[in-house]
């Protein structure tokens, strides 16, 4: 379940970000129908404000993934080599009025907040707001 | 030899078919039930049970202890509540080429920031 499927219907904005190429960014955009705001942050300014940081070598690079490598080659695959700095973690928060209220920062690149966690936390920020209003 | 193919199913379906209710959606579980070679003895009755009848009907509490034990040792993305101002961060709507003022966009938003693509 994406956050895209679970916010439909709801008043609460989706903004992604990433640090690929626009164009790139454009056409992943387009495959996910993201139904909102897909900003291009090449420098990774979010990414430093929010403390995003970059996984340890072995997190990204474990000895499966590389064994897994291994196989690969020795079975005449091309691995492809990056382009991208592959061990920028991401990450999720919530955002209201300009300020970033709340963010869930991983601690490995696999372990991000159940997007029903992160709606269900937007929604409990709007439900406040809107009675501060 | 015997050989023993585990094949989950969902815990909400099992307590409704060990009780045999008649929903037919849960006919698929009572039949699974019926013939399950997963069978252990209970620790207090000592009665030959299946084993998901022990988690889910028998032993909720225990399931749950054990599921946050297991649980504990998976790494959760750490959460902060500390503000921070995205006043005077401007950058582009990759699909539009808009400029998109961070700082400046009114209401609630998730947002969610990407790793690399290639």
């Amino acid at each position: 379940m994406q956050v895209r499927d679970l916010a439909a219907g709801c008043p609460i904005g989706l903004i992604a970000c990433g640090f690929s190429p626009p164009e790139a960014l454009a056409a992943l955009a387009e495959h996910l129908r993201w139904p909102g705001l897909f900003l291009a942050d090449e420098q990774r300014q979010i990414y430093g404000l929010l403390g995003m940081r970059r996984a340890r070598l072995w997190r990204v690079y474990s000895p499966g993934t590389l064994a897994r490598y291994a196989v690969a080659a020795a079975r005449g695959h091309h691995l492809p080599r990056p382009v991208e700095d592959t061990r920028q973690m991401g990450g999720d928060a919530l955002l209201h009025d300009g300020i970033v209220v709340r963010r869930w920062l991983p601690r490995t690149p696999d372990d991000r907040v159940h997007p029903a966690h992160l709606l269900h936390a937007a929604g409990a920020l709007q439900v406040t707001t809107t009675d501060l209003d | 030899m015997s050989f023993v193919v585990h094949q989950f199913m969902d815990a909400a379906d099992v307590a409704p078919a060990w009780e045999k209710a008649t929903d037919p959606r849960v006919r698929a579980a009572q039949e699974r039930l019926a013939s399950c070679h997963y069978a252990v003895a209970h620790l207090e009755s000592g009665e030959l049970l299946p084993a998901c009848v022990q988690h889910c009907v028998l032993d909720p509490v225990d399931s749950v202890q054990l599921r946050k034990l297991l649980l504990s040792s998976t790494p959760v993305p750490r959460e902060i509540d500390r503000p921070v101002s995205l006043a005077g961060l401007v950058l582009p709507d990759a699909c539009t080429g808009r400029a998109v003022d961070l700082g400046a966009l009114p209401g609630t938003h998730v947002l969610t920031a990407v790793r690399h693509q290639y």
